[in-house]
């Protein structure tokens, strides 16, 4: 249903070139799936989101790549046209703010019903059905529609963005971090709704979150970002389980499980990458205790192993050592003093 | 027999909620009071890790802050060492403020921007009077080496607006450590950071107190954190802990309704396991005026009417482990089921 080819987002800066937020990224999504990208800040997630949404800041733009949504390459599309045929009533979008999404001057309903009434010939009285239809749906009592958004609690107010995302009854929903300011119980009664509703009305959802255990309880498949790239996508499942992209690897290292005991937590050592000037090589070189001299020139392509899992790592090959290694501390804490030695050793 | 640490008895933190003009000057309309800590009691052993949990609003920070008497308090008394701590001349005499430490949640906002990091970790030897200029110069590179910012040249000079946000909560953390206290209270000290980052600066932490004996009180709403981090946690609802004990134990096998809630809402990393949900009606009520009995009940799944009559105490429910809930009350449950 969306399909991206090889897609590029770039934000200019004044004077000092470009920032490569996004840096190639060639992905598709299935109808009635749901779809994790997870990363850490700065990893190009929310980027990626919203250029397929056309919602990029002013400086923000794609040059290259293609973003097919049901056979239409959005990227052709003039403004007026994705305004008016896809923004809403295909695509719509859960920000993670819900209380800055909303207008603090206009009810909540009376917004629900522009949106509504913006894209379809309805009468008021009719939006505002739906708008209550859809509040109830939501679980928040149909009576509070004239309220105004500073009258919500955080989770009312999420909840109620759902309701404006689902109003037009869109094929692909954007969520972005929906649940990241909300507390455990909210967290988990919205993203039941959610789950619950995307199934209802058979469309799609990509979740942006970097909580991977939001991720794994959810999306049924996950994409991992790094540096502006989908490092490794594949199905539940298998990211979790099993993992080849080191980096992966490291993200399941550093969460706490609340079902483990005695769990020892190891963080990725380093910084994510200068996406200004990407250097050549494989971005995670840097940070990754298996880099190879290859891993540090040439940058690694896409590589199928089994069933849609995708990975772009050149040692992708070795899951049973890199796995094995991953799991000991000292891997990674070597790397904090000697990163090329350790590659080296690992050549032996 | 030692003391504890820290040994919070029966603390109540109240704030004026509707004082006006008209109140304040006339005395019209009778004031209220949110409630933000009602009545919380618990020790923290030397070198122990202690967590308090909660959603927002529970009044974990508001306990934290009263408990360092940031807050002073309403009622209830803190021991530091055996010592009431209630009197600001007790408090003086014991060096309170370099024992006790704290190390806040947002280090893009607890660091002063126009303070070098040199200067930052410095200050508080400076406010303190202690050493010579030399020996806390020593001092300072020493902490921020500790904390692993090395080397410490590399660091000192700059300006918190140019380190990352795990940088700077090294520096906040080597702010607190300089004075070598004994207590540390650190509130979500890594929930603005990414995850990558999280880790080591738990590590640190759990490193930093090992080697120097600190008792640190942990707040966080994230119970996989603190079960990581912490010896023992207090889950906290309106004011009030409802829970207290061993934090492997609290939350794998969690005794009171809402906790149990709060462990069965916490996703799991393992996409083929299937939580045990507990559904949770309504939202948290509000904090002025409390429902009568259990605060817990009108949400509860399990409450019965017996939960509205009175607040129930906290009651023994296994190895060191308490929960404030009536199901635990032998006599009660026997008169109900009779």
């Amino acid at each position: 249903m969306l399909e991206l080819t090889d897609v590029h987002v770039e934000y200019e800066m004044e004077g000092d070139g470009s920032v490569h937020a996004v840096n190639g990224v060639s992905i598709s999504l299935e109808e009635n799936k749901i779809l994790g990208l997870i990363g850490e800040s700065g990893s190009g997630k929310s980027t990626l989101a919203k250029a397929i949404i056309r919602l990029l800041a002013k400086n923000g733009h794609v040059p290259e790549g293609a973003i097919e949504y049901k056979e239409t390459d959005l990227t052709e599309l003039s403004d007026r046209e994705f305004r008016t045929e896809i923004r809403w009533d295909e695509i719509s979008m859960v920000p993670q703010n819900a209380m800055n999404g909303f207008d603090p001057v206009y009810t909540v309903g009376n917004q629900i019903v522009q949106a509504i009434r913006t894209h379809e010939d309805v009468s008021k009285g009719e939006a505002r059905e739906r708008a209550r239809a859809l509040f109830e749906q939501l679980g928040i009592d149909p009576g509070r529609i004239d309220d105004y958004p500073h009258q919500f609690s955080g989770g009312m107010a999420q909840r109620a963005m759902i309701a404006l995302a689902l109003a037009l009854d869109p094929s692909l929903i954007i969520a972005d971090e929906p649940t990241t300011a909300l507390d455990v119980v909210i967290q988990d009664r919205i993203l039941q709704t959610l789950r619950d509703l995307q199934q209802e009305i058979e469309s799609s959802v990509i979740l942006i979150t970097h909580d991977i255990s939001v991720v794994s309880d959810i999306c049924d498949e996950i994409a991992v970002m790094y540096g502006g790239r989908v490092v490794e996508h594949a199905d539940v499942e298998t990211i979790i389980k099993e993992p080849r992209h080191p980096y992966t690897l490291g993200l399941r290292n550093a969460f706490p499980d609340i079902e483990e005991d005695d769990q020892d937590l190891i963080s990725i050592p380093g910084t994510p990458p200068d996406l200004v000037e990407p250097p050549e090589g494989c971005g995670f070189a840097p940070r990754c205790p298996f880099a190879t001299d290859e891993c540090w020139d040439v940058t690694p392509e896409p590589e199928e192993y089994g069933d849609g899992h995708v990975v772009e790592c050149h040692r992708a090959d070795e899951q049973e050592l890199l796995t094995e290694e991953a799991k000991r501390k000292e891997t990674w804490m070597d790397l904090e003093t000697e990163p090329q030695q350790v590659a080296e050793e690992a050549d032996d | 027999m030692t003391s504890p640490k820290i040994e919070v008895d029966d603390l109540k933190k109240h704030f004026k909620s509707n004082e006006d003009m008209f109140t304040r000057l006339f005395g019209w309309g009778e004031i209220e009071y949110v409630k933000a800590v009602d009545g919380v009691s618990f020790e923290i052993e030397e070198g122990e890790s202690f967590g308090l949990a909660g959603e927002s609003g529970c009044g974990k920070t508001t306990c934290g802050k009263s408990l360092l008497h940031l807050h002073e308090p309403t009622s209830g008394t803190v021991s530091f060492d055996g010592r009431e701590i209630t009197d600001p001349a007790v408090r003086d005499e014991m060096n309170f403020r370099t024992e006790a430490q704290i190390i806040q949640q947002n280090p893009y906002e607890s660091i002063n921007p126009r303070y070098r990091v040199f200067d930052w970790v410095k200050e508080p030897l400076d406010v303190h009077d202690i050493g010579s200029e030399e020996e806390r110069e020593t001092r300072v590179i020493e902490t921020i080496e500790s904390v692993g910012l090395n080397p410490a040249e590399a660091y000192m000079h700059e300006y918190p607006s140019e380190l990352s946000g795990g940088e700077r909560q090294r520096v906040s953390i080597a702010r607190a450590i300089i004075l070598e206290p004994s207590f540390i209270l650190a509130d979500e000290p890594a929930s603005m950071l990414d995850v990558s980052v999280r880790a080591s600066i738990l590590d640190l932490l759990d490193r930093l107190q090992d080697e120097l004996n600190i008792s640190i009180l942990y707040i966080s709403h994230d119970l996989s954190l603190l079960k990581h981090m912490c010896d023992r946690i207090g889950i906290m609802y309106l004011g009030k802990l409802v829970e207290v004990g061993p934090a492997t134990q609290v939350i794998n096998d969690p005794q009171h309704p809402y906790t149990k809630a709060l462990v069965g809402s916490t996703p799991t990393i393992d996409p083929d396991d299937e939580r045990e949900a507990v559904e949770l009606k309504g939202d948290i009520p509000d904090p002025v005026n409390l429902p009568p009995g259990c605060r817990f009940a009108p949400r509860c799944p399990e409450a019965t009417d017996e939960c509205t009559v009175e607040e129930p105490p906290m009651y023994e429910t296994g190895d060191d482990q308490q929960a404030r809930c009536i199901l635990y009350d032998e006599e009660q449950m026997q008169t109900i089921r009779e």
